[in-house]
């Protein structure tokens, strides 16, 4: 095969292969050029908070979709895994400790923290398990199981709360959580989403659980006559996804002091856009959350442009939709010139 | 001798009612090469793929070095020292060379880590005893269809297996390739290992075979062994597989090739793609079958592809009926009467959800609409019935959905949905990859007629007996160009001459033509 070695051909594929990066280092420029308060720490500091809960919501998606199955119901279980928690905690402290931590009907939490951040974790891992088990058992596509989880859990979530949000009583551990910041800059939040997708990220590619969720995704069949118990790792991978979301709605409560059930920002799609454009491929198999995280990183950057250059919410997913088109071509144009490379013809 | 290393009792195994296997008894002892041969739907797969955990047997007994052994799933044979390779590679196409073949028996740092310099070393190891190199970080779906079926076989190898299974592995190989991987048998057999060798060509399993065991219908009918001196017979093996009353005597049906020479249908001037095949010229004939004959890589399909429109080509002609045309895809070409029978049946040939009568129709839709554009049920009903019989289509009926049809009649519906569309010029790539001896020899009459009503056909096809039996005229291609022609009637149309043109290092490639190799 022809070696191109010129310097161009060079700096063409280091930029092909760090495309994300090229991004986010245009982005800044720009942001900067449009307003030179974006690169002041405050803002920054509303930047690395932005990413955290989608970051770690894609991170989650990014799983189930390299295990080639989607979970849309990441929006849903976000507030349902906490109210659970939060309820189950509530229970268990009224009846061990005589001391509830819901105020009667005010929706006031008064304490508790820990053990609802950890309820909150065990339950989102066990609604991920939940899907898992309905697609692989049940032979439900995952498409359609977890739009059915995400309906169930959004209908429940009213049911129990009645609609009403629940706030927290001036918690000092939750509040630690939320606002701590290192050197007064970088976010606790932030750096959690940071530790957590970079373990994500090596595990995928040096464990041997990587492989098995890759493998998987890319060739169930393969997998099988490999000896490997595939249903087994669909439920893993579903229950990684889920340990993501939990792991968000900590974040997310502490940040937020609190809980409300109404919110609806559209996360399930939010974060596949996120990991689409990171390069995760909506078949199965194919992609790293490095890319999702990039990807995170740009679209915070993006939309936090945006709004500073003074549009509204509606531009912003204007353009972020344009954005995702860009992006898919671009990986596509890139999956083009490795098969003429490689001389490879698509009939 | 010792006790066999396999040994399977009164197996039987049926599928919704559908007896496959009726009771079926086998031995295989270590370090023989066993064969199984059968037609397709015969139960040879059924009983290979039950031997690898694949399918669970309904009854019978299996003992593995005496032992009675069950298993249920492909770990649980893996576990027993059975490995199994089979004909389609089943490996991660988005993953790398290395990681498929370690695929859940990776080497491991405690426990979860993956140790990716042990796997390379046992890699080079392994590649090394196979005498064939593939870049280990190269991505699957990147590597030829050989390097794809080595790779399969080292994933095999990898598990130490006592017994393994090559299902069909040499169907996309060449002669060579073929006999560099009968070495590694041979050296396999030393260890002790026992090999079950699947495969439709008769001459590859007289040459590899210790013993010989034809399945039909279910049943085990018969056993040879080469013993001290003898050899086993092409057509002991044929009329065994095909029953008493076929009375066949050779793969090959002896056809009489009437020649005569009639308008030229297609003319190819100097067709070139850079980097695939060039300056290529053939005239085809009415009435005529040409053959394509040449080693993988040397261009022929896609060549073929671009006769049909699907890959453009960079320079020259292409005229039909004496007019130049402009192919820029299938659907034109289609429209100018020319058909293309690909050698990927199950992507590029077939809808596998959809019916047998869709399939066929699927491509003469205009052809059989009514008024208003309506298709009746009842004409499509009509047209796949008159081919299922036309063609011995061996089916439920005109609704089974046709991935639950065999290799061979898979093939079939393939040719039928062209010869309904009755093109004028046919090409077609490997007619009967995977088809038994009996399906081949009906596909070869239907091309036959096809020939007699003055239509022209390319085939190209690894099997050279196949083209000896066939054409009128072989081209021989190697590195994208055409190097010789052999014409029926002269004295070079023999298979032995073919094969050594085919195999001759004279066709090295020139320093220009820059071709994928393995």
């Amino acid at each position: 095969m022809k070696q191109n070695t010129s310097l161009a051909s060079k700096i063409q594929s280091t930029a092909a292969n760090n495309f994300l990066w090229l991004v986010i280092a245009a982005q800044l420029v720009v942001g900067y050029t449009i307003n030179p308060l974006f690169l002041s720490p405050l803002n920054l500091k509303v930047i690395l908070f932005a990413c955290t809960l989608n970051g770690l919501l894609a991170l989650g998606q990014s799983i189930a979709l390299i295990s080639r199955e989607i979970d849309l119901s990441i929006g849903a279980a976000l507030v349902f895994a906490p109210m659970s928690a939060i309820y189950a905690a509530n229970f268990l402290y009224t009846y061990f400790a005589a001391q509830p931590i819901l105020l009667g009907t005010t929706g006031f939490m008064s304490g508790g923290w820990f053990l609802v951040a950890i309820l909150t974790v065990i339950f989102a891992i066990a609604i991920g398990f939940t899907n898992g088990v309905i697609v692989t058992k049940l032979y439900v596509p995952s498409f359609i199981a977890t739009i059915g989880t995400a309906f169930f859990m959004k209908g429940m979530s009213n049911v129990i709360t009645s609609g009403q949000p629940i706030s927290f009583q001036d918690i000092p551990e939750a509040n630690f959580l939320g606002d701590t910041e290192i050197f007064g800059l970088i976010p606790l939040s932030a750096i959690v989403f940071l530790i957590t997708g970079l373990t994500i990220a090596f595990a995928l590619k040096n464990t041997t659980v990587g492989r098995r969720i890759y493998a998987v995704g890319g060739n169930r069949q393969a997998a099988r006559l490999s000896g490997m118990m595939t249903d087994r790792w669909t439920i893993y991978s579903f229950m990684l996804c889920g340990l993501m979301v939990g792991i968000a709605s900590v974040l997310f409560m502490s940040r937020a002091r609190g809980l409300d059930i109404n919110q609806n920002a559209p996360f399930e799609l939010n974060s596949i856009a996120i990991a689409i454009m990171g390069g995760i491929s909506i078949s199965g198999g194919r992609g790293n959350v490095f890319g999702t995280m990039q990807a995170t990183l740009i679209v915070a950057i993006l939309l936090n442009t945006l709004n500073l250059a003074g549009f509204g919410s509606y531009h912003q997913a204007a353009v972020t939709g344009t954005i995702i088109v860009l992006l898919a071509v671009f990986y596509k144009i890139r999956e083009s010139k490795r098969m003429r490379d490689l001389q490879l013809i698509e009939v | 001798m010792s006790e066999p290393l396999l040994e399977m009792r009164a197996i039987q195994k049926s599928f919704f009612g559908v007896p496959a296997l009726r009771g079926v008894d086998l031995n295989v002892m270590a370090g023989e090469v066993l064969s199984l041969v059968g037609m397709n739907g015969a139960g040879k797969s059924t009983l290979s793929n039950i031997i690898a955990g694949i399918h669970r047997k309904d009854s019978g007994d299996i003992r593995i070095n005496g032992k009675s052994a069950e298993f249920h799933s492909p770990k649980d044979a893996e576990k027993l020292g059975i490995c199994m390779v089979s004909q389609e590679p089943t490996l991660c196409e988005n993953m790398t060379v290395v990681d498929n073949i370690f695929l859940n028996c990776e080497v491991t740092k405690g426990g979860f880590l993956l140790d990716r310099e042990a796997m390379k070393k046992d890699y080079t190891r392994i590649m090394d005893y196979l005498g064939y190199n593939v870049d280990p970080d190269a991505m699957v779906e990147d590597i030829s269809l050989v390097a794809k079926g080595v790779v399969s076989i080292a994933k095999a190898m990898l598990r130490k297996p006592l017994i393994l299974i090559l299902d069909e592995v040499t169907a996309p190989l060449n002669n060579k390739e073929v006999d560099s991987l009968f070495e590694v048998i041979r050296g396999l057999k030393k260890t002790g290992i026992a090999v079950i060798f699947i495969s439709h060509k008769l001459q590859e399993i007289t040459a590899i075979s210790d013993r010989v065991a034809v399945v039909r219908d279910g049943m085990l009918v018969g056993e040879f062994s080469k013993g001290k001196g003898s050899r086993i017979l092409e057509k002991d093996i044929i009329h065994l597989m095909l029953g008493e009353s076929e009375g066949w005597q050779s793969e090959f049906r002896e056809r009489t090739i009437v020649e005569r020479r009639e308008d030229v249908l297609l003319t190819v001037k100097g067709l070139s793609r850079k980097n695939l095949y060039e300056e290529v010229s053939l005239e085809l004939h009415k009435g005529e079958i040409v053959g394509i004959a040449g080693l993988k890589g040397g261009g022929i399909t896609e060549f073929l592809f671009s006769l049909f429109g699907a890959i453009s080509p960079d320079a020259g002609a292409i005229e039909k009926d004496g007019k130049v045309v402009f192919l820029s895809g299938p659907r034109s070409s289609k429209a100018m009467g020319i058909g293309m029978i690909t050698n990927d049946r199950q992507r590029e040939g077939l809808s596998l959800m959809l019916s047998v009568e869709d399939n066929i129709v699927i491509s003469s839709l205009d052809k059989i609409r009514g008024i208003l554009g309506v298709i009746l049920p009842k004409n499509v009903r009509r047209i796949a019935t008159q081919y299922i019989k036309a063609l011995g289509l061996k089916t439920t009926g005109p609704s089974q959905p046709v991935q639950y049809l065999s290799g061979g009649n898979q093939q079939k519906i393939v040719v039928a949905k062209w010869l309904l569309r009755d093109c004028q010029v046919l090409l077609i790539d490997e007619p009967t990859r995977g088809v038994d001896v009996k399906a081949k020899n009906q596909i070869y009459d239907l091309l036959h007629e096809q020939k007699l009503q003055h239509k022209g056909i390319i085939i190209h096809s690894p099997e050279v007996r196949e083209l000896l039996n066939l054409c009128d005229r072989i081209l021989l291609m190697a590195h994208g160009r055409v190097v010789k022609e052999f014409s029926r009637g002269e004295q070079n149309f023999t298979e032995k001459d073919l094969l050594a043109a085919i195999h001759s290092s004279d066709h090295l490639p020139g320093d220009d033509l820059n071709l994928s190799s393995p």
